[in-house]
């Protein structure tokens, strides 16, 4: 597979399909993907609703097992949730334990790697301090805004150092202002602790602003449509790199490749952009 | 009831917290004056509610009553700890396995569905008049409802938080303890304090069926000696009792479950 030059990839998305077998016969969530991800980057994944998006990334996550093909996390396939690879699911309020403290769900979240108490203890500040939530590790979830429980299901993916981490519509549920917050946060951690990051998302000009390399996925059935790199430079900001040129031309080369179908008949206007 | 968490400290929520139920009670007892006062009633059948109150005491006082109400009180826990002890695990076991629990379900509706009442002449053949056939009784008829709860309580987990656990590398047991478990038992507090009403009546019911003891023998006895007042003031102190442990528990869970919202 390598060239022999190039490292292992640090997600290698080999030929990988996955179908259900449904009342009205077997329906193809995602269908002959390959894809490399390199260690560092970040990358989002975009497409219309059930071009497999989640799917590829439950795989990714070992949560789920691919029909056909294989995915490799720093060239051992998966088969199973890896170590150094965590999770930041879609709903907060459905992943976090409410009948826990902050500090418990994060410490537990390290649990697996049987680490001493002080240990936990410190990770726990300095993962909640990464997320600028210093001083909430004895609030309940539900005591906290849907923006700062978000901010705690991202420290809690910190809390095992991963190599990679796997982000499923993290902000779909927070409103414009905390979102726009959300997202400068996960560029700052993911040049911070340089982990790897998947991001799906189905917000076009989010998935352009946080990534160095857009997915786009197609629909029916799902596949790997475009791969896009984003030379925006590594820092962004909301105002300035939105007014940036190359932002404009790459959420419309993205908008057009989600939106084909519509955007031809619908909304012409739009690709002049 | 004031130091209940939930609920505005108003005086215009008190008025509704406590207002309404007062209100509720107090007509009720309104009409049962009316009617026995209006001799709508013979007053052998329902004595009037002052007539009522003041056989409290008396039952309270003939050196009977109170000892058999131990009897009945201790019947009533022993029967719901006993099942709880048993019911819960065997609940969570079997809701962790979703073919078991299926296969349950059909089961345990089936059982269900006969009255214990109807259960007590054979409780009697087989285990006697004593306390043994009014445990054996109690537990029969909140097993289910406890073994439900439980079930639904499991099955209710969210399963995003499952996947949580999972993709930290949770093994099965800490699953179950951190995340099935503790989703779980509202439901199941939910289910032990409808049990408890049902073992209580269940309970009383044997006594006043045969059982060699308890208060409802003591009412019996009561009721032949034809004193309806005294028979009703035990009924009421019964009522009190399930009441009081209702509410105990209802008071219970919110403390503990403050996660869940209530309504």
């Amino acid at each position: 597979m390598n060239d022999g030059a190039t490292a292992v990839p640090a997600l290698d998305v080999a030929g990988v399909s996955k179908a259900y077998d449904t009342a009205s016969g077997r329906r193809i969530a995602l269908s002959e993907t390959s894809v490399r991800i390199e260690a560092g980057e970040f990358v989002s994944v975009v497409g219309p609703s059930g071009c497999g998006k989640s799917t590829l990334l439950m795989m990714m996550a070992g949560l789920l097992a691919p029909s056909e093909g294989e995915i490799r996390l720093d060239g051992r396939p998966i088969d199973g949730p890896p170590p150094g690879l965590a999770v930041v699911f879609q709903d907060y309020s459905r992943s976090l334990f409410p009948w826990m403290s902050v500090r418990r769900n994060l410490a537990l979240a390290a649990a697996s790697d049987k680490l001493p108490k002080e240990e936990v203890a410190r990770r726990v500040q300095h993962c909640l301090t990464a997320v600028g939530l210093p001083d909430a590790a004895d609030l309940r979830p539900y005591q906290m805004s849907g923006g700062m429980q978000q901010r705690v299901a991202i420290a809690r993916a910190l809390m095992v150092q991963p190599q990679v981490m796997l982000m499923d519509e993290p902000f779909a549920a927070v409103d414009a202002q905390t979102r726009a917050d959300l997202e400068d946060l996960v560029v700052r951690l993911g040049q911070e602790f340089g982990a790897t990051i998947v991001f799906v998302t189905h917000d076009i000009d989010e998935a352009v602003y946080v990534a160095d390399r857009v997915l786009v996925l197609a629909a029916g059935p799902g596949r790997l449509a475009a791969d896009i790199p984003v030379d925006l430079g590594s820092r962004r900001d909301q105002v300035e790199t939105k007014l940036d040129p190359e932002f404009a031309r790459l959420r419309s080369e993205v908008f057009q490749l989600v939106m084909r179908p519509r955007a031809i008949v619908d909304v012409p206007v739009s690709a002049s952009a | 009831m004031s130091t209940a968490p939930a609920g505005p400290a108003t005086t215009e929520g008190r008025i509704a917290r406590l207002g309404y139920p007062v209100a509720g009670v107090a007509s009720v007892v309104a009409v049962w004056a009316l009617a026995s006062g209006l001799g709508l009633v013979a007053p052998e059948a329902l004595p009037g509610p002052l007539a009522v109150l003041a056989a409290i005491p008396q039952l309270l006082g003939d050196g009977e009553f109170l000892p058999e109400l131990g009897d009945t009180l201790w019947t009533w826990l022993v029967s719901l700890v006993l099942t709880t002890v048993v019911a819960v695990p065997v609940g969570l076991a079997v809701g962790s396995v979703p073919a078991a629990q299926r296969a349950t379900m059909v089961a345990v509706n089936a059982f269900r569905s006969v009255p214990s009442s109807a259960l007590i002449p054979i409780g009697i053949l087989i285990f006697g008049l004593g306390i043994t056939m009014k445990v054996a009784l109690a537990v029969y008829a909140i097993a289910w409802p406890i073994l439900i709860s439980t079930l639904y309580g499991v099955a209710s987990t969210e399963p995003m938080r499952i996947d949580a656990g999972r993709s930290m590398r949770w093994p099965w047991w800490r699953r179950q303890v951190f995340v099935v478990l503790p989703s779980a038992l509202p439901q199941i507090a939910t289910g032990i304090r409808i049990a408890a009403s049902v073992a209580l009546v269940v309970v009383v019911s044997t006594e006043l069926l045969g059982a060699s003891t308890g208060a409802g023998v003591v009412l019996v006895s009561y009721q032949q000696g034809l004193r309806p007042d005294v028979v009703y003031a035990g009924v009421l102190l019964l009522a009190a009792m399930g009441a009081i442990v209702y509410a105990l528990l209802a008071g219970l869970e919110r403390r503990l479950f403050t996660w869940v919202p209530h309504v």
